[in-house]
Protein backbone atom coordinates (compact mmCIF):
# COMPACT_ATOMS: atom_id res chain seq x y z
CA UNK A 1 0.00 0.00 0.00
CA UNK A 2 1.10 3.56 -0.63
CA UNK A 3 1.48 5.78 2.42
CA UNK A 4 2.23 9.50 2.39
CA UNK A 5 3.42 11.24 5.52
CA UNK A 6 6.03 13.67 6.78
CA UNK A 7 9.22 12.15 8.13
CA UNK A 8 11.56 14.48 10.02
CA UNK A 9 10.16 17.46 8.16
CA UNK A 10 10.30 15.91 4.69
CA UNK A 11 7.25 14.83 2.68
CA UNK A 12 7.58 11.11 2.12
CA UNK A 13 5.57 8.70 0.00
CA UNK A 14 6.41 5.01 0.26
CA UNK A 15 5.06 1.73 -0.95
CA UNK A 16 5.01 -0.75 1.93
CA UNK A 17 3.60 -4.24 2.47
CA UNK A 18 0.40 -4.44 4.51
CA UNK A 19 1.10 -5.13 8.17
CA UNK A 20 4.49 -3.43 8.14
CA UNK A 21 5.25 -1.58 11.35
CA UNK A 22 6.64 1.93 11.50
CA UNK A 23 9.62 0.47 13.38
CA UNK A 24 10.49 -1.90 10.52
CA UNK A 25 10.11 0.90 8.01
CA UNK A 26 12.32 3.34 9.93
CA UNK A 27 15.11 0.83 10.55
CA UNK A 28 14.90 -0.24 6.90
CA UNK A 29 15.28 3.41 5.91
CA UNK A 30 18.50 3.85 7.86
CA UNK A 31 16.99 5.59 10.86
CA UNK A 32 18.94 3.75 13.53
CA UNK A 33 18.07 5.86 16.58
CA UNK A 34 14.93 3.71 16.74
CA UNK A 35 15.91 0.53 18.59
CA UNK A 36 14.38 -2.89 18.96
CA UNK A 37 13.06 -3.46 22.47
CA UNK A 38 10.81 -6.49 22.65
CA UNK A 39 8.57 -8.66 20.51
CA UNK A 40 5.60 -6.92 22.09
CA UNK A 41 6.98 -3.46 21.30
CA UNK A 42 6.57 -2.38 24.89
CA UNK A 43 10.10 -1.37 25.86
CA UNK A 44 9.98 2.21 24.58
CA UNK A 45 13.43 2.31 22.97
CA UNK A 46 11.54 2.63 19.68
CA UNK A 47 9.89 5.90 20.79
CA UNK A 48 9.06 8.33 17.99
CA UNK A 49 6.77 11.33 17.86
CA UNK A 50 3.62 11.18 15.77
CA UNK A 51 1.93 14.55 15.49
CA UNK A 52 3.98 15.60 18.50
CA UNK A 53 2.97 12.75 20.83
CA UNK A 54 5.20 9.85 21.87
CA UNK A 55 4.45 6.40 20.47
CA UNK A 56 6.25 3.07 20.33
CA UNK A 57 7.04 2.61 16.62
CA UNK A 58 6.80 -1.20 16.91
CA UNK A 59 3.13 -0.91 17.87
CA UNK A 60 2.23 1.41 14.98
CA UNK A 61 1.34 0.02 11.58
CA UNK A 62 2.35 2.05 8.54
CA UNK A 63 -1.21 2.64 7.37
CA UNK A 64 -1.86 4.51 10.63
CA UNK A 65 0.74 7.22 9.90
CA UNK A 66 -0.82 8.31 6.61
CA UNK A 67 -1.09 12.11 6.57
CA UNK A 68 0.75 12.45 9.88
CA UNK A 69 4.05 13.92 10.97
CA UNK A 70 6.65 11.46 12.26
CA UNK A 71 9.76 12.66 14.08
CA UNK A 72 12.74 10.65 15.25
CA UNK A 73 15.84 11.61 17.22
CA UNK A 74 17.59 12.41 13.94
CA UNK A 75 15.35 15.46 13.55
CA UNK A 76 16.81 17.05 16.69
CA UNK A 77 20.33 17.42 15.33
CA UNK A 78 20.89 20.74 13.54
CA UNK A 79 24.03 21.32 11.45
CA UNK A 80 25.69 18.39 13.17
CA UNK A 81 25.11 19.97 16.59
CA UNK A 82 23.39 17.99 19.30
CA UNK A 83 20.13 19.23 20.74
CA UNK A 84 20.76 20.74 24.21
CA UNK A 85 18.75 17.91 25.78
CA UNK A 86 21.00 15.33 24.09
CA UNK A 87 24.01 17.26 25.35
CA UNK A 88 22.51 17.29 28.83
CA UNK A 89 22.17 13.48 28.74
CA UNK A 90 25.84 13.26 27.80
CA UNK A 91 26.96 15.74 30.44
CA UNK A 92 24.98 14.02 33.18
CA UNK A 93 26.34 10.60 32.23
CA UNK A 94 22.81 9.38 31.59
CA UNK A 95 23.78 7.30 28.56
CA UNK A 96 25.36 4.02 29.75
CA UNK A 97 25.29 1.95 26.53
CA UNK A 98 23.12 4.56 24.87
CA UNK A 99 20.62 1.97 23.66
CA UNK A 100 17.61 3.41 25.44
CA UNK A 101 18.69 7.06 25.45
CA UNK A 102 17.12 8.01 22.05
CA UNK A 103 13.72 6.75 23.20
CA UNK A 104 14.01 8.56 26.52
CA UNK A 105 15.00 11.80 24.84
CA UNK A 106 12.05 11.60 22.43
CA UNK A 107 9.66 10.91 25.32
CA UNK A 108 10.97 14.02 27.08
CA UNK A 109 10.74 16.13 23.91
CA UNK A 110 7.05 15.14 23.67
CA UNK A 111 6.54 16.01 27.34
CA UNK A 112 8.20 19.42 26.99
CA UNK A 113 6.00 20.30 24.04
CA UNK A 114 2.85 19.73 26.03
CA UNK A 115 4.26 21.00 29.33
CA UNK A 116 7.35 23.24 29.18
CA UNK A 117 7.65 23.29 32.98
CA UNK A 118 7.29 19.66 34.08
CA UNK A 119 7.76 18.49 37.64
CA UNK A 120 9.99 15.54 38.51
CA UNK A 121 6.82 13.44 38.76
CA UNK A 122 5.85 14.46 35.20
CA UNK A 123 9.34 13.52 33.99
CA UNK A 124 9.19 10.13 35.67
CA UNK A 125 5.71 9.53 34.25
CA UNK A 126 6.93 10.39 30.74
CA UNK A 127 9.88 7.99 31.14
CA UNK A 128 7.85 5.16 32.68
CA UNK A 129 7.35 3.56 29.27
CA UNK A 130 11.08 3.58 28.50
CA UNK A 131 12.28 0.41 30.18
CA UNK A 132 15.85 0.78 31.27
CA UNK A 133 17.89 -1.19 33.77
CA UNK A 134 21.21 0.45 33.05
CA UNK A 135 20.62 3.94 34.37
CA UNK A 136 17.95 3.27 36.98
CA UNK A 137 16.40 6.56 35.77
CA UNK A 138 18.40 8.58 38.30
CA UNK A 139 20.75 10.19 35.80
CA UNK A 140 18.22 10.59 32.96
CA UNK A 141 15.89 12.46 35.35
CA UNK A 142 18.87 14.52 36.51
CA UNK A 143 19.76 15.25 32.86
CA UNK A 144 16.27 16.57 32.19
CA UNK A 145 16.30 18.68 35.36
CA UNK A 146 19.73 20.10 34.39
CA UNK A 147 18.41 20.88 30.91
CA UNK A 148 15.38 22.68 32.38
CA UNK A 149 17.61 24.62 34.77
CA UNK A 150 19.97 25.69 31.99
CA UNK A 151 17.03 26.81 29.91
CA UNK A 152 15.77 28.93 32.79
CA UNK A 153 19.23 30.50 33.20
CA UNK A 154 19.28 31.24 29.47
CA UNK A 155 15.87 32.87 29.68
CA UNK A 156 16.95 35.05 32.62
CA UNK A 157 20.16 36.03 30.81
CA UNK A 158 18.18 36.88 27.67
CA UNK A 159 15.86 39.04 29.73
CA UNK A 160 18.78 40.85 31.38
CA UNK A 161 20.49 41.43 28.03
CA UNK A 162 17.34 42.95 26.60
CA UNK A 163 17.00 45.17 29.67
CA UNK A 164 20.56 46.47 29.25
CA UNK A 165 20.07 47.19 25.59
CA UNK A 166 16.92 49.22 26.24
CA UNK B 1 6.02 -6.89 10.48
CA UNK B 2 2.68 -8.65 10.75
CA UNK B 3 2.92 -10.97 7.74
CA UNK B 4 -0.51 -12.55 7.96
CA UNK B 5 -2.26 -9.24 7.16
CA UNK B 6 -3.59 -9.43 3.61
CA UNK B 7 -6.12 -6.64 3.67
CA UNK B 8 -6.81 -3.39 5.53
CA UNK B 9 -10.29 -2.01 4.98
CA UNK B 10 -11.44 1.52 5.77
CA UNK B 11 -15.24 1.20 5.96
CA UNK B 12 -17.32 4.28 5.22
CA UNK B 13 -19.77 3.79 8.05
CA UNK B 14 -20.41 1.67 11.14
CA UNK B 15 -23.19 -0.10 9.18
CA UNK B 16 -20.60 -1.08 6.60
CA UNK B 17 -18.01 -2.02 9.24
CA UNK B 18 -20.23 -4.54 11.04
CA UNK B 19 -20.96 -6.37 7.79
CA UNK B 20 -17.23 -6.94 7.27
CA UNK B 21 -16.53 -8.86 10.45
CA UNK B 22 -15.83 -12.55 9.88
CA UNK B 23 -13.35 -15.21 10.97
CA UNK B 24 -9.86 -13.77 10.66
CA UNK B 25 -11.02 -10.16 10.57
CA UNK B 26 -10.70 -7.75 13.50
CA UNK B 27 -11.78 -4.20 14.17
CA UNK B 28 -8.73 -1.96 14.44
CA UNK B 29 -8.71 1.26 16.48
CA UNK B 30 -5.66 1.96 18.69
CA UNK B 31 -4.26 -1.45 17.84
CA UNK B 32 -1.81 -1.80 20.72
CA UNK B 33 -3.06 -5.23 21.77
CA UNK B 34 -3.51 -6.48 18.20
CA UNK B 35 -0.13 -5.31 16.93
CA UNK B 36 1.67 -6.58 20.03
CA UNK B 37 0.11 -10.04 19.62
CA UNK B 38 0.48 -10.24 15.81
CA UNK B 39 -1.96 -13.15 15.77
CA UNK B 40 -1.26 -15.13 12.59
CA UNK B 41 -4.92 -16.17 12.26
CA UNK B 42 -5.89 -12.54 11.58
CA UNK B 43 -5.71 -11.61 7.88
CA UNK B 44 -7.97 -8.55 7.68
CA UNK B 45 -8.01 -5.35 9.71
CA UNK B 46 -11.13 -3.21 9.65
CA UNK B 47 -9.86 0.26 10.54
CA UNK B 48 -12.63 2.08 12.39
CA UNK B 49 -10.57 5.01 13.67
CA UNK B 50 -12.45 7.56 11.58
CA UNK B 51 -15.85 6.15 12.54
CA UNK B 52 -15.73 6.35 16.33
CA UNK B 53 -15.60 9.52 18.34
CA UNK B 54 -12.76 10.40 20.67
CA UNK B 55 -14.69 13.20 22.38
CA UNK B 56 -14.67 13.24 26.17
CA UNK B 57 -17.05 15.05 28.50
CA UNK B 58 -16.17 15.00 32.18
CA UNK B 59 -18.23 16.63 34.91
CA UNK B 60 -19.06 15.70 38.50
CA UNK B 61 -22.46 14.60 37.22
CA UNK B 62 -21.40 12.32 34.41
CA UNK B 63 -18.50 11.07 32.34
CA UNK B 64 -18.94 10.31 28.64
CA UNK B 65 -16.02 8.96 26.70
CA UNK B 66 -15.96 8.35 22.95
CA UNK B 67 -14.62 4.82 22.51
CA UNK B 68 -11.86 6.13 20.22
CA UNK B 69 -10.39 8.34 22.96
CA UNK B 70 -7.00 7.14 24.10
CA UNK B 71 -6.22 6.62 27.79
CA UNK B 72 -3.87 9.60 27.95
CA UNK B 73 -6.42 11.92 26.37
CA UNK B 74 -8.90 10.83 29.03
CA UNK B 75 -6.36 11.50 31.81
CA UNK B 76 -5.47 14.94 30.42
CA UNK B 77 -9.13 15.92 30.05
CA UNK B 78 -10.35 14.55 33.37
CA UNK B 79 -7.51 15.88 35.49
CA UNK B 80 -8.46 19.48 34.72
CA UNK B 81 -12.05 18.86 35.89
CA UNK B 82 -11.60 16.49 38.79
CA UNK B 83 -8.05 15.41 39.68
CA UNK B 84 -9.50 12.97 42.22
CA UNK B 85 -11.44 11.05 39.57
CA UNK B 86 -10.64 7.41 40.35
CA UNK B 87 -10.74 6.47 36.68
CA UNK B 88 -7.63 8.63 36.13
CA UNK B 89 -5.82 6.50 38.67
CA UNK B 90 -7.16 3.34 37.04
CA UNK B 91 -6.07 4.48 33.55
CA UNK B 92 -2.56 5.28 34.77
CA UNK B 93 -2.23 2.01 36.63
CA UNK B 94 -3.68 0.06 33.74
CA UNK B 95 -0.81 1.11 31.53
CA UNK B 96 2.24 2.73 33.08
CA UNK B 97 3.74 3.64 29.69
CA UNK B 98 2.57 7.06 28.54
CA UNK B 99 3.60 6.12 24.98
CA UNK B 100 1.15 3.23 25.01
CA UNK B 101 -1.53 5.27 26.80
CA UNK B 102 -1.26 7.72 23.86
CA UNK B 103 -2.36 4.89 21.58
CA UNK B 104 -4.55 2.52 23.59
CA UNK B 105 -8.23 3.44 23.27
CA UNK B 106 -10.84 3.20 26.01
CA UNK B 107 -13.01 1.11 23.69
CA UNK B 108 -10.12 -1.27 23.04
CA UNK B 109 -9.48 -1.64 26.75
CA UNK B 110 -13.04 -2.89 27.20
CA UNK B 111 -13.11 -4.98 24.02
CA UNK B 112 -9.97 -6.79 25.17
CA UNK B 113 -11.72 -7.58 28.47
CA UNK B 114 -8.37 -7.93 30.21
CA UNK B 115 -9.00 -9.20 33.73
CA UNK B 116 -5.95 -7.40 35.12
CA UNK B 117 -7.02 -4.06 33.70
CA UNK B 118 -7.76 -1.47 36.38
CA UNK B 119 -9.96 0.39 33.87
CA UNK B 120 -12.12 -2.70 33.36
CA UNK B 121 -12.44 -3.40 37.09
CA UNK B 122 -13.39 0.23 37.69
CA UNK B 123 -15.97 0.38 34.89
CA UNK B 124 -17.48 -2.90 36.06
CA UNK B 125 -17.88 -1.76 39.64
CA UNK B 126 -19.52 1.54 38.66
CA UNK B 127 -21.67 -0.41 36.18
CA UNK B 128 -20.80 1.86 33.25
CA UNK B 129 -23.08 2.06 30.24
CA UNK B 130 -21.75 1.05 26.87
CA UNK B 131 -23.19 2.35 23.63
CA UNK B 132 -22.81 -0.50 21.18
CA UNK B 133 -23.35 -0.53 17.44
CA UNK B 134 -24.54 -3.84 16.06
CA UNK B 135 -27.11 -3.08 13.35
CA UNK B 136 -28.18 0.01 15.27
CA UNK B 137 -26.93 1.84 18.34
CA UNK B 138 -28.10 0.69 21.76
CA UNK B 139 -26.99 1.32 25.32
CA UNK B 140 -26.41 -1.57 27.69
CA UNK B 141 -24.66 -2.21 30.99
CA UNK B 142 -21.00 -3.15 30.65
CA UNK B 143 -21.85 -6.23 32.74
CA UNK B 144 -24.27 -7.43 30.04
CA UNK B 145 -22.08 -6.91 26.99
CA UNK B 146 -21.39 -10.15 25.13
CA UNK B 147 -18.46 -8.87 23.09
CA UNK B 148 -20.44 -8.41 19.88
CA UNK B 149 -20.59 -5.16 17.91
CA UNK B 150 -18.54 -1.97 18.05
CA UNK B 151 -18.29 0.06 21.27
CA UNK B 152 -18.88 3.72 20.39
CA UNK B 153 -19.27 5.35 23.79
CA UNK B 154 -18.67 4.64 27.48
CA UNK B 155 -20.56 6.57 30.15
CA UNK B 156 -20.99 6.50 33.90
CA UNK B 157 -22.50 8.85 36.43
CA UNK B 158 -20.44 9.57 39.57
CA UNK B 159 -23.29 11.75 40.91
CA UNK B 160 -25.44 8.63 41.32
CA UNK B 161 -22.78 7.02 43.52
CA UNK B 162 -21.87 8.06 47.02
CA UNK B 163 -18.25 6.99 46.76
CA UNK B 164 -15.89 4.86 44.71
CA UNK B 165 -12.54 3.35 45.65
CA UNK B 166 -9.96 1.27 43.83
CA UNK B 167 -6.95 -0.62 45.19
CA UNK B 168 -4.28 -2.68 43.49
CA UNK B 169 -1.29 -4.77 44.42
CA UNK B 170 1.65 -5.34 42.12
CA UNK B 171 5.27 -6.38 42.48
CA UNK B 172 6.44 -2.84 41.63
CA UNK B 173 4.19 0.16 40.89
CA UNK B 174 4.73 0.09 37.12
CA UNK B 175 4.14 -3.68 36.78
CA UNK B 176 0.75 -5.18 35.92
CA UNK B 177 -1.36 -5.75 39.00
CA UNK B 178 -1.63 -9.13 40.68
CA UNK B 179 -4.83 -8.15 42.50
CA UNK B 180 -7.20 -5.27 41.69
CA UNK B 181 -10.27 -4.53 43.77
CA UNK B 182 -12.77 -1.71 43.37
CA UNK B 183 -15.75 -0.83 45.51
CA UNK B 184 -18.68 1.49 45.22
CA UNK B 185 -21.27 2.73 47.71
CA UNK B 186 -24.73 3.44 46.37
CA UNK B 187 -27.52 3.99 48.85
CA UNK B 188 -27.29 1.27 51.47
CA UNK B 189 -25.38 -1.11 49.26
CA UNK B 190 -21.70 -1.76 48.80
CA UNK B 191 -20.60 -3.44 45.57
CA UNK B 192 -17.11 -4.84 45.06
CA UNK B 193 -15.43 -6.11 41.91
CA UNK B 194 -12.18 -8.05 42.00
CA UNK B 195 -9.83 -8.69 39.09
CA UNK B 196 -6.13 -9.24 38.55
CA UNK B 197 -4.03 -12.16 37.34
CA UNK B 198 -7.10 -14.38 37.46
CA UNK B 199 -9.40 -16.33 35.18
CA UNK B 200 -12.41 -14.07 35.69
CA UNK B 201 -13.79 -11.08 37.54
CA UNK B 202 -15.74 -11.55 40.78
CA UNK B 203 -18.51 -9.29 42.03
CA UNK B 204 -20.13 -9.05 45.46
CA UNK B 205 -22.96 -6.98 46.80
CA UNK B 206 -23.23 -6.27 50.50
CA UNK B 207 -26.05 -4.39 52.24
CA UNK B 208 -24.35 -2.06 54.72
CA UNK B 209 -26.78 -3.03 57.48
CA UNK B 210 -25.74 -6.66 57.17
CA UNK B 211 -22.04 -5.90 57.33
CA UNK B 212 -19.97 -8.28 59.38
CA UNK B 213 -16.25 -8.74 59.03
CA UNK B 214 -16.53 -12.44 58.20
CA UNK B 215 -18.65 -11.59 55.13
CA UNK B 216 -15.69 -9.76 53.60
CA UNK B 217 -13.55 -12.77 54.43
CA UNK B 218 -16.05 -15.02 52.66
CA UNK B 219 -16.01 -12.70 49.62
CA UNK B 220 -12.22 -12.78 49.57
CA UNK B 221 -12.23 -16.58 49.71
CA UNK B 222 -14.72 -16.82 46.84
CA UNK B 223 -12.81 -14.25 44.73
CA UNK B 224 -9.54 -16.11 45.38
CA UNK B 225 -11.16 -19.10 43.66
CA UNK B 226 -10.53 -17.29 40.36
CA UNK B 227 -6.81 -17.00 41.07
CA UNK B 228 -4.09 -19.60 40.74
CA UNK B 229 -0.68 -20.36 42.22
CA UNK B 230 2.10 -18.73 40.23
CA UNK B 231 5.41 -16.96 40.75
CA UNK B 232 3.56 -13.95 42.19
CA UNK B 233 2.35 -16.05 45.07
CA UNK B 234 -0.02 -18.72 46.26
CA UNK B 235 -3.81 -18.51 46.05
CA UNK B 236 -3.85 -18.09 49.82
CA UNK B 237 -1.50 -15.12 49.59
CA UNK B 238 -3.78 -13.54 46.98
CA UNK B 239 -6.85 -14.25 49.13
CA UNK B 240 -5.10 -12.29 51.86
CA UNK B 241 -4.41 -9.38 49.46
CA UNK B 242 -8.04 -9.36 48.33
CA UNK B 243 -9.27 -9.37 51.92
CA UNK B 244 -6.92 -6.51 52.83
CA UNK B 245 -8.13 -4.50 49.82
CA UNK B 246 -11.80 -5.12 50.63
CA UNK B 247 -11.32 -4.17 54.26
CA UNK B 248 -9.46 -0.95 53.39
CA UNK B 249 -12.10 0.00 50.84
CA UNK B 250 -14.93 -0.77 53.22
CA UNK B 251 -13.41 1.74 55.68
CA UNK B 252 -13.09 4.43 53.00
CA UNK B 253 -16.50 3.85 51.43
Amino acid sequence: MTVSFTLNGKSTTVDVPLGRSLFDFLRGSGIFSVKFGSDKGEAGCDTVLINGRAFNASLVLMHSVAGKEVETLESLVEDGKLHPLQQSFLDAGAMQSGYTAPGMIMSIIALLRENPYPTEEDIRDALAGNLDRETGYVKPVQAVMDYLASRCIELVEMKNTNKNSC
Amino acid sequence: MWPSIKEIIFPESLDHAVTLIENGAEFFAGGTYLVADRDSSIHTLIDINKLISNDITVSYGGVEIGAGADLQKFIDTAVSVNPDCRLIKAAKWSCSSKNIRNQRTMGGEIAKRRINSEVMVFLLVVNADLTIFTDKEKTISIRDWNGKGIITKISYYPARLESVEIQRYSVIPSAPAVVIAAGVRKGNMLTFTVGGKAIDFSRFVLPIKKYEENRLENFATKAAGNFFNDHYGSVDYKRHLIYTALKRMKEKL
